[in-house]
This record gives C-alpha cells, sequence and structure tokens, in this order.
C-alpha cells in the first residue's frame, strides 16, 4: 500500500521534473557562450578547512567548458565531450581521451553534459530532481554506483544561466563553484574554439 | 603359410590386436581439438608458448547486445543467471565489485613512494621537487581535477592521485563501468560483456559439452527476448566448431568411402564374402591405427582422424590384389607394404604433431591391415576375379612407349616452366564459420584492444631481473606509443614495478620532505602534519611492493602475463595493443632477454623449413626403396628409376601452379612415392589388369573424398594424392604395357 501511494504521489512528479529540467536547460542554451568570473570552494574534510581558488570561465552549451584558474595556483581545465585537459605548472598536461580510454569518454560526456544542453545523459546517469524558486536548483544524483565514488549529488543553481555547480563527494569534501560576472557573447575568439576543438 | 588351422604367428598376432585394443582403452579416448596444437613447434621458447596457450586458452568473453542498456544489461543478467553456477565455467564475471576501486586507492596510496609514476620519477630524479610540488597544488585548486583528497595531510603532493588513473583504466579498451558491469556504446548499440573461464571438461568433445551448452542457451535467450542478441568470443568456440567439424567430416568421408569401396568390390567380386572381409579389414585397421596413436600420444588430434580416414583407400588395395591372385601376390604386398611404410615412417620423423600422427595412425592400420591380408585372409576361400580379363588387350607396344616416354618428358619439363614455389599460408588453413568470424569482428570492434596475436616474451634468471628487463622494454614501448606506432600495451611492470625501481622511487621521494613544511602549510595544515609526513616516509623505508600483493583485480591480469618459471629462466608475456607497425616492434627484441612473438609468421616461417624437410624426405625415400627394387627387378631398372621422378615432378608442378607448395602438399607427395610405387611394382610382378584398376579406384575415391574436406590442409593433401596417383597410374599402364 504504501509503494502504491509513492508511485501514486511521485510518478507525476517525476514527469513534472522532465518538464521542467527541459525548461531550465532551454534557459541555459538560449546562450551559446556564456562567460565570466568562477569562484571555486573547495572543502577539505580532513583539513577541516576550504581551499579557494578564483580564475575565469567559458561555457559554449554544445562544444565544452573552459575553466582558467589564476590565483592562488595557476590551472586550466577544458572539457568536452570526448575529453578532459588539465594544464599545470611547468606544462605539466594531463589528458584523459575518451579516444584512448572509454571509461575516461564517459566521464567527460557526464561532466560536458551537466554544463551543456545533453539532456538525454544526463537522465541516463542520474537521478532528476528540479525545485522551483527566485531560481531553479537541479539536484541530480548519479544512478550508479561507481559514478558515486566521483559524486555523491550535483546541484545547480539556475537562473538565466548556470549560476553555481556544487559537487557532494564520497569522502565528505565537497566543492562549490560560483558563476559570477557573466556575459553572453554570441561566438568563442578563435583561442577559446581552438581550445574546445583539440 | 597355410590357409586353415591356427599356426603361431596367426595367434600371436591376434593376441598383439587384442593388448593393443585393452591398453588403448585403459589409456582412454581422448580428443585434442585445439587448433594451434597442430603446429610445429616453432621456436626454443616452445614451452613457454605453451604456457601462454595454457593462461589463455580457457578464456571466453560474451557480449549481450541491446538498443539500449538496460536491454544489453538484462540480457547479460539472464545469461549470467543460467551458467554462474554451473559446470561449464570455473569463473564467469558480470558484476564488477565497486570495492575494487576503493581498494585500488587504498593500495596506491599505502604504497605511494613505491610506485611514483614515470612522469613524477623523472622530475624528481632530475631534481625538479618544486614543479612538482607547485603542478600538486594547482591540481587540488584546479576544478573537476578528481584529485584524491582524502588523505591530503599525509599525500600533500598528490602521488596517489597521479598513479590512479593510469592504473584505473588498465587494459579497459572500449570498455567502462555502468551500473556494475562493463559495458560499451558503439553506434547506437549497447554491449555488456562477461568473463568467464570455461572448465577443462566442458572441452571435452561431446554435442552436448560446455560450448555446445552455451551455444544452446544463447539460441533460448534470444528466442525469449527478441531485443538481446548475444556473441561471443575465445579460443574455446574456435575448438568447438573446428572440432565439430571435423568430427561430420570424418564420419560423412569415412561412410561415403566405406560404401563406395564396398559397391565395388561386391560389383567387382559378385560375392558379398570379400565385401564383408574387406570391409571388417579396414574397420579392424582403423581402430588398429587409433588405437596405437591414442597409446603413443595420449590424445589424438580430431583433424589427424580426417587425414587418417585415406587408410580406406590405402588398405582395400592389399585385400584386392589378394582377392585376385591370393598367395601370388605376396611378393608384391610385402614389396609395396616396405614402401608406403617407409613414406610414412620417415614423416614420422617431421617436427610436426599433427604429420606424427597421421603417420604413425596411417603406418600402423596399414600395417595392419597388411598382416590381416598375410595370415587371416588364407582362411577363406571365396570368388576370386576372372584371370582371362587380367590382360587387357593392346594395340601396340609401341604406341604405348611412345606415350609414357611422352607423359615422362612433359613431367620432368613441367616443374620447370610452372617454378616450383614453396608457400604456407596459415590464415587459410583454419576457414572460420561466417557466425564466429562476424563474432570475432564484433568483439574486436568492442574490446578495442585490437590483439594482432603478436607479442614479446622477456626472460630474466629471476623474477626481478625479469622484471627490470621489462621495465627496458615498456620505456622503448612507451616511445613507439607515443610515435603513433601502437596504442599500448599490458605488462606486468604497468602493475607492479621491480624492487629496483620501487627502491628508485622512494629515493627520489626523499627530495619532496624538504618541500612538505611549505607544501602542506599551503594547503592549510599546521607543522605537525609535515612532522607526520616525515615520519610516514621514514616508516616506509624497505617497504616492497611483492607480485602477490597487487588488489586482487588486478592479480588477474598479473597471473595471465606471469609465466613463473620454465627450465633456467623466468618470463613474462608483453601483449602489445592496436599495433599498427610490427617491424618498429620487432627491434625491440634482442633475442636474448627480449623475444618478439608473431605466432603467424613463426609458424609460416617454420612450415616452410618443414616443406623443404618433407622435400628432401622424398629424396630420401627414393634412396632408400630403389636400391631394394632395383635388386628385385634388375631389368625394370630404368623404369623404376624414371616413372617415380616424373611422378613426383609432375605432382610437384601441378602443386606449384595451384598457388604453391605447403607442407601438406608435400607429405602428400611423400604419399604418391609410396603408393604409386605400387602400381609400377604390381606391373613388373604382371599383375596389371583389373586388381590395379580396382586398387587405383578405391584409392582415389578414398583421396578424392578427402579432397572435398572443407579443412584446408585436408583439401590439399587430398587433392595432390589423387592427382599424382593418376599420373602415377597412367604411366604405370603406359611403361608396363610397351
Amino acid at each position: 500500500m504504501k509503494k502504491f501511494l509513492f508511485l501514486i504521489l511521485f510518478l507525476p512528479l517525476s514527469g513534472l521534473w522532465a518538464d521542467q529540467l527541459e525548461d531550465v536547460y532551454a534557459r541555459i542554451s538560449a546562450h551559446p557562450v556564456t562567460k565570466g568570473e568562477l569562484i571555486q570552494e573547495q572543502y577539505i574534510k580532513v583539513a577541516n578547512r576550504s581551499l579557494v581558488s578564483k580564475g575565469t570561465f567559458v561555457m559554449a552549451a554544445d562544444k565544452g567548458v573552459i575553466f582558467d584558474i589564476t590565483d592562488p595556483f595557476p590551472s586550466s581545465m577544458v572539457v568536452t565531450e570526448e575529453k578532459m585537459v588539465q594544464t599545470l605548472p611547468g606544462n605539466v598536461v594531463s589528458v584523459l581521451d575518451g579516444n584512448d580510454n572509454a571509461m575516461f569518454k564517459n566521464i567527460a560526456k557526464i561532466i560536458h553534459s551537466v554544463f551543456a544542453n545533453d539532456l538525454q545523459v544526463l537522465k541516463d546517469n542520474f537521478q532528476v530532481s528540479v525545485t522551483g524558486g527566485p531560481k531553479d536548483v537541479v539536484t541530480l544524483v548519479p544512478k550508479d554506483p561507481f559514478l558515486s565514488l566521483l559524486f555523491l549529488k550535483i546541484t545547480l543553481t539556475v537562473g538565466d544561466s548556470i549560476d553555481s555547480v556544487s559537487i557532494v563527494e564520497a569522502g565528505g569534501n565537497w566543492v562549490n563553484y560560483t558563476f559570477a560576472n557573466k556575459t553572453f557573447p554570441e561566438k568563442l575568439t578563435e583561442d577559446e574554439r581552438q581550445r574546445l576543438a583539440n | 603359410m597355410k590357409g586353415s588351422g591356427w599356426p603361431i604367428k596367426r595367434t600371436v598376432f591376434l593376441c598383439v590386436l587384442a593388448i593393443v585394443f585393452v591398453a588403448a582403452l585403459c589409456r582412454g579416448i581422448h580428443l585434442d581439438t585445439s587448433f594451434f596444437s597442430l603446429f610445429p613447434e616453432y621456436s626454443a621458447l616452445s614451452g613457454v608458448e605453451k604456457k601462454i596457450s595454457r593462461n589463455t586458452s580457457s578464456s571466453v568473453y560474451i557480449f549481450a547486445e541491446g538498443d539500449d542498456f538496460a536491454a544489453a544489461k538484462n540480457g547479460a543478467e539472464s545469461f549470467y543467471v543460467a551458467f554462474k553456477d554451473s559446470d561449464v565455467f570455473k569463473s564467469l564475471t558480470l558484476y564488477q565489485d565497486a570495492g575494487a576501486f576503493d581498494e585500488l586507492k587504498t593500495f596506491l596510496f599505502e604504497h605511494r613512494y613505491q610506485l611514483i609514476d614515470d612522469e613524477t620519477l623523472a622530475l624528481l630524479e632530475e631534481g625538479k621537487a618544486d614543479t612538482v610540488a607547485k603542478a600538486a597544488l594547482s591540481q587540488v585548486y584546479s576544478p573537476f581535477s578528481f584529485a584524491d583528497l582524502t588523505h591530503l595531510d599525509k599525500d600533500p603532493f598528490l602521488l596517489t592521485g597521479k598513479n590512479l588513473a593510469k592504473y584505473a583504466s588498465q587494459g579497459a579498451g572500449n570498455m567502462f563501468l555502468k551500473e556494475g558491469c562493463l559495458a560499451s556504446e558503439s553506434d547506437g548499440k549497447w554491449y555488456v560483456m562477461i568473463r568467464g573461464a570455461v572448465t577443462d571438461s566442458a572441452l571435452s568433445f561431446s554435442k552436448k559439452n560446455g560450448i555446445g551448452k552455451v551455444y544452446e542457451k544463447i539460441k533460448l535467450l534470444e528466442k525469449d527476448n527478441p531485443a538481446v542478441s548475444y556473441f561471443c568470443s575465445g579460443v574455446p568456440f574456435h575448438s568447438y566448431e573446428s572440432s565439430s567439424k571435423a568430427m561430420k567430416e570424418i564420419s560423412w568421408i569415412t561412410g561415403v568411402s566405406l560404401a563406395l569401396v564396398a559397391m565395388i568390390i561386391f560389383f567387382a567380386f559378385r560375392s558379398l564374402l570379400p565385401m564383408l572381409i574387406s570391409v571388417v579389414n579396414i574397420t579392424v585397421s582403423l581402430l588398429f591405427g587409433l588405437a596405437v596413436a591414442l597409446i603413443f600420444y595420449g590424445k589424438i588430434n580430431a583433424l589427424a582422424l580426417v587425414f587418417g580416414t585415406t587408410l580406406i583407400g590405402v588398405s582395400i588395395d592389399y585385400s584386392i590384389h589378394w582377392f585376385v591372385n591370393r598367395e601370388k601376390i605376396f611378393r608384391s604386398l610385402t614389396i609395396n607394404c616396405i614402401s608406403t611404410e617407409v613414406s610414412w615412417c620417415l614423416l614420422m620423423l617431421a617436427p610436426f604433431p599433427l604429420l606424427r600422427q597421421i603417420a604413425l595412425f596411417s603406418a600402423a592400420g596399414l600395417l595392419c591391415s597388411y598382416m590381416i591380408v598375410r595370415l587371416v585372409y588364407p582362411l577363406f576361400t571365396g570368388p576370386a576375379l576372372n584371370q582371362a580379363d587380367e590382360r587387357l588387350h593392346t594395340p601396340s607396344g609401341h604406341l604405348f612407349r611412345m606415350a609414357g616416354i611422352l607423359v615422362i618428358a612433359i613431367c620432368l619439363i613441367a616443374p620447370a616452366v610452372s617454378g616450383i614455389r614453396i608457400k604456407n599460408n596459415i590464415r587459410g588453413m583454419y576457414t572460420m564459420s561466417d557466425r564466429l568470424m562476424e563474432w570475432e569482428k564484433k568483439a574486436s570492434g568492442v574490446l578495442g584492444l585490437g590483439s594482432t596475436g603478436e607479442y614479446f616474451i622477456v626472460a630474466g634468471r629471476g623474477p626481478q631481473e625479469l622484471l627490470g628487463q621489462e621495465e627496458q622494454l615498456a620505456a622503448a614501448l612507451e616511445k613507439e606509443k607515443k610515435a603513433g606506432m601502437l596504442g599500448g600495451y599490458t605488462a606486468i611492470t604497468s602493475y607492479v614495478p621491480s624492487m629496483a625501481k620501487q627502491a628508485r622511487s622512494y629515493q627520489a621521494a626523499s627530495l619532496l620532505l624538504q618541500r612538505s613544511h611549505a607544501q602542506l602549510k599551503a594547503l592549510g595544515f599546521g607543522s605537525a602534519a609535515a612532522g607526520q609526513f616525515e615520519q610516514d616516509y621514514k616508516n616506509n623505508a624497505g617497504r616492497m611492493v611483492a607480485l602477490n600483493a597487487a588488489p586482487s583485480f588486478m592479480q588477474e591480469s598479473i597471473d595471465t602475463l606471469y609465466l613463473g618459471k620454465v627450465g633456467d629462466a623466468y618470463y613474462s608475456v608483453v601483449f602489445p595493443i592496436q599495433v599498427k607497425n610490427s617491424e618498429a616492434l620487432k627491434s625491440l627484441a634482442d633475442g636474448k632477454h627480449v623475444f618478439f612473438m608473431s605466432k603467424i609468421k613463426d609458424i609460416e616461417q617454420e612450415l616452410d623449413h618443414l616443406t623443404k624437410i618433407a622435400l628432401s624426405f622424398i629424396l630420401a625415400s627414393y634412396l632408400l626403396v630403389f636400391p631394394v627394387l632395383f635388386v628385385v627387378y634388375r631389368k625394370g631398372a630404368l623404369r623404376i628409376a624414371l616413372v617415380p621422378v616424373a611422378v613426383i615432378l609432375g605432382s610437384l608442378a601441378f602443386v606449384s601452379a595451384c598457388g604453391g607448395v605447403d607442407l601438406f602438399a608435400c607429405s602428400g607427395i611423400v604419399l604418391i612415392f609410396g603408393l604409386g610405387l605400387d602400381y609400377l611394382v604390381y606391373g613388373l610382378e604382371k599383375k596389371t589388369g583389373k586388381a590395379t584398376l580396382l586398387s587405383f579406384i578405391t584409392t582415389e575415391l578414398s583421396f578424392g573424398a578427402l579432397a572435398l574436406s572443407s579443412f584446408v590442409p585436408a583439401h590439399v593433401f587430398g587433392l595432390t594424392v589423387c592427382v599424382g596417383l593418376a599420373l602415377a597410374y597412367l604411366l604405370s599402364c603406359l611403361i608396363n604395357r610397351s
């Protein structure tokens, strides 16, 4: 009986969330390119403190995301549907290339889907719920236990575009990305286009 | 030998038959169905090769395919449930343990000082500890870095995290973890993989063996759930299909040959007795050949039995000649038996298991047939062929002589025109069924490992020297990988480095001690953490990771790659993946510690070498038999010298024109020499005519049936003997009647 009640209560809601999710991502993808400042706050449980870093970001709805951290230590991360390229000081480049390894491709695809409008990938990999309010809050809980090893929960706060992304990790650490001072240019610069293409 | 009673020789022969059959039954009837066990021991590393084969020959991959992941997973689960507790598989894995990732992280963290990744180790050994420290800080502050920060106070340089991606992706290819299973997506289709190793009993030869059960279940599952289809990959499936095909062919070749031979004997003698006696002789001879082969080799290859069916055509000759000529033929029979046995015995010397088995099977069977004719047939009195028909009226001996000389001349010239090309093509020997070929193509695409059958064997005097040699090879392979010559490789040292490298790694990590205070401070830790860091480093002094200390999911790979001690040395195998240039890899082998194994090419080269040896066997047969015949038939010396040479050269020319002389064609020519001489000897003994014609027809029928086999070596062998014997018969007729 309880199961039945649960189904009655939640089945229509899941359909509603699906509609809301489409609305949310329709707003995000209305801007082909979003740029701005990035503030990353990372809570380290073992140190019981947060590490804050700052930089800039570029989100291209159909191509991927560029994060350039400038303070306190420079680094960059480019995420496309196929791969993740991290560049550290001393020209230390770490590439998780999906062409070499399907596991990397899967991770890159999932992270890419959070920022792009690939709703099918999101629905395939996460239990999705959307809470309305002044700003929509999209909560993504991985369906796959292996994905849970990377993140327990992803929460997006979305106004006209993504305002923040919060990720809770399995070990008790969490990270919060805040996207501020956003601009919405029509297209990517040549440099950005190349970084997302390679 | 008198025709009645039971003299000692006859009784002794029957006792020998009984003892051999009982001994074979006690030993057990075992069929070898492995394809590669057919081939010669082509290198000094055969013992190592056998161990690799043992490690990999029972492995299978079963894939469930569906339009979406749920359908594919559902299909895989149905198969898994059906077989997880069966006696078909000794191991069957569908679900990957989620705890394996944690186990890996713990392993890498605990041994972080011994297992420093190559890039970091190189930086540290160049004194660039600052670069390592800064990169770690940047990574901690970098978005989506997936750095494991759980032990940041103890691992502030992220030594664990740098290894994590490398270890987690070892040998993954196109497969990735999804909902607890290994899955892949390609062209809108989803695949879920089940890995397994079949039991020895599952490979035993019977229609209902383990692989047969797998096929049956797949058929049922596909019928029950049309949304899912299955395909499989692995040596056991090939062994099953080839042995099933071989047994079917044995059945029909034996059946057709026996039926035709029996009919011919019946019509020739117009009596059931010669037919029945001949069939019994053939059956007993076949069983005797099988029994002797089983006693000597323990098990016989199913394909050797396919070749062995030619015994029907050869042994029936003795029956025919006896029924026509009775005791008068014994001298010719003995000479012919010796010449054919010499051919088979020479083939027994070939360093090639399949040929040795065929030769022993046939030699024993033929000897048995001869002994039955010699010792048992005189007990029977039955109808004989009308001797008046024996001699055919010939138009002119002169014409036959001219025709014979012409044919001999053509045969002698033919090889000069066609050329004699030695060419063995191992890929052409085994024709995969369309279904299995389709499955293998799909499996290769889904796995994305692109194995070419080429690999390295690494040797060392001890396990540590072996790992050291492997690391040198791995370094060279890394360069080739960067140059695009290969996609990657799997090696033990990718999981557990040599102790020398682990010691180097620990030593290099000491450079991080001087940076630890600043590093930990930058990450928000106090000086107590730095003190703890130094203490941890000291506590790790002298620790080493042994091969058997790797996480359980890695151990399976290590056990496949580590071959252990074989003879005086220790060996491991390194598999290159997605090889684009074999020659570049071949140059990495020094032939002392590192060997490049290209199984197909190596076997083909060895088969070419064996073909040359087989050609020398023909010469040896000639030199062995000719003096005996020359002493017995002085008057026909020229014919004896010329006819076999013409037959051999003519057959070689024919085979060369058909594509090249391979080992099986050459083995056929060795036999042509033995059997072809029979026609010449019967002619010299004035026993030409119906008996020889009958024996020629029955032999041709037997080898002709073999020529229809779908197994290429059997086809080549049968066709060569068919053509060669036809030539031998024609020449014998022409020369003897001249």
